[in-house]
């Protein structure tokens, strides 16, 4: 009761706000999004570094039915954010001990830069956390087609071409030991992974993800649109998750403070 | 006029904003209550300047002189705390702080930093909206 009226009170003081601001700077923020999207681009190019601005932290608000396999690994999995969060303490996300985030739920993190470095043949995501590097193939080669093939990374092997102006990336060879999401949603090996990616104009990427896993779910899973903005003043950082410096910091303050 | 229009928008935009509930860092929301912030003197016992978390350990004497080890995490990684000036110097122990922290549900003596103060001066205040 208390939640949904501060929620009205604060979402209703930002419509305010935000109306506001948008009566009082029409002409100056429209001239500044005109410029930006005058400015000249070539849709297939996405070099640049991008920062997520789309505030939710997985594929979207309604995932499709699980299967019998992927609800029991689902409920298995006790995350710490979203209606099922628990302490860290008393949880098991694979990133409070400084795993791999690993992809897709590395796409998901608003406010850390992703930079892209397109190359003739391929095309490099460099993530700020954990400095990760991800390869996307643009040689025309094929994804491998026998599993024997493939490692089962954190990552996995990723091809990309063009189709007009949407790059559409397939990914396979994703290990099952990370989660798809903050919010515990699993995934198998057999997931294959679709991104699309379109840069609408200058400034803006957009970015459209599909889940095809039917061991876990029973229908793919398509992602709300995702929405990136070329940040060129951005320079990534170092930023790792340090195993035994989270272990510190595991012992000293995340267990004590969830109750273990 | 548009000036005190635009001081107004940014007024309400600001109020709504540090009162809106946060996006919890590794599970902070859910470990901390948000909502009883409480203020304490001690003496800085550690100060952990580790990726990704920061970390500060601190002694609270009580009234009968027992000594508490508390523990406070803070909101940034230690990049993002030398972007504000600090190094793994900042805290050395034996200062003496005056710390804000919002405390662990589970009622062990450990908090979320919110606001730090040696001799009168706020080294340092947590904004919320970058807690994740």
């Amino acid at each position: 009761m208390h939640n949904s009226w501060f929620r009205s009170v604060v979402a209703l003081s930002i419509a305010v706000g935000l109306s506001c601001v948008a009566q009082a700077q029409t002409n100056r923020q429209g001239a500044a999004e005109s410029s930006a999207k005058a400015q000249p681009f070539s849709p297939q190019d996405l070099s640049g570094v991008w920062i997520l601005k789309t505030p939710y932290a997985g594929l979207s608000n309604h995932p499709p039915p699980l299967t019998a396999w992927g609800q029991a690994k689902f409920n298995a999995n006790k995350p710490s954010f979203g209606p099922r969060a628990v302490p860290p303490a008393q949880g098991n996300d694979p990133i409070g001990n400084c795993d791999p985030t690993g992809f897709p739920r590395n796409m998901f993190s608003p406010s850390r830069p992703v930079q892209f470095i397109q190359l003739p043949n391929q095309l490099e995501q460099i993530f700020q956390y954990h400095s990760v590097r991800r390869s996307i193939w643009t040689d025309g080669r094929e994804l491998p087609k026998s599993p024997d093939n493939l490692s089962y990374g954190w990552y996995g092997y990723s091809v990309g071409k063009w189709d007009g102006d949407t790059f559409i990336v397939n990914t396979v060879g994703l290990n099952e030991r990370t989660w798809v999401d903050h919010f515990g949603y699993p995934h198998s090996a057999d997931m294959r992974v679709e991104e699309r990616y379109r840069r609408i104009d200058h400034d803006t990427l957009e970015l459209v993800l599909t889940i095809d896993d039917q061991k876990t779910y029973t229908q793919p899973w398509v992602s709300e649109k995702k929405t990136f903005k070329l940040n060129p003043e951005q320079e990534l950082y170092e930023e790792y998750c340090v195993p035994s410096e989270e272990g510190n910091y595991n012992d000293f303050m995340r267990n004590p403070a969830g109750g273990k | 006029m548009k000036l005190k229009l635009l001081a107004l928008c940014a007024l309400i935009i600001g109020m709504a904003i540090v009162s809106a509930p946060v996006f919890a860092h590794h599970g902070s929301r859910i470990s901390y209550d948000l909502t009883k912030p409480m203020t304490m003197k001690g003496t800085v016992s550690s100060f952990g300047w580790q990726n990704p978390h920061v970390f500060l350990g601190f002694d609270v004497k009580d009234d009968s002189g027992n000594v508490t080890n508390w523990g406070a995490e803070m909101a940034e990684n230690p990049h993002e705390l030398a972007m504000k000036g600090w190094d793994k110097d900042t805290l050395k122990p034996g200062d003496q702080i005056t710390v804000t922290v919002f405390p662990s549900k589970a009622g062990a003596p450990r908090g979320f930093l919110s606001k730090l103060v040696i001799n009168d001066k706020v080294m340092y205040e947590a904004n919320m909206r970058n807690v994740q």
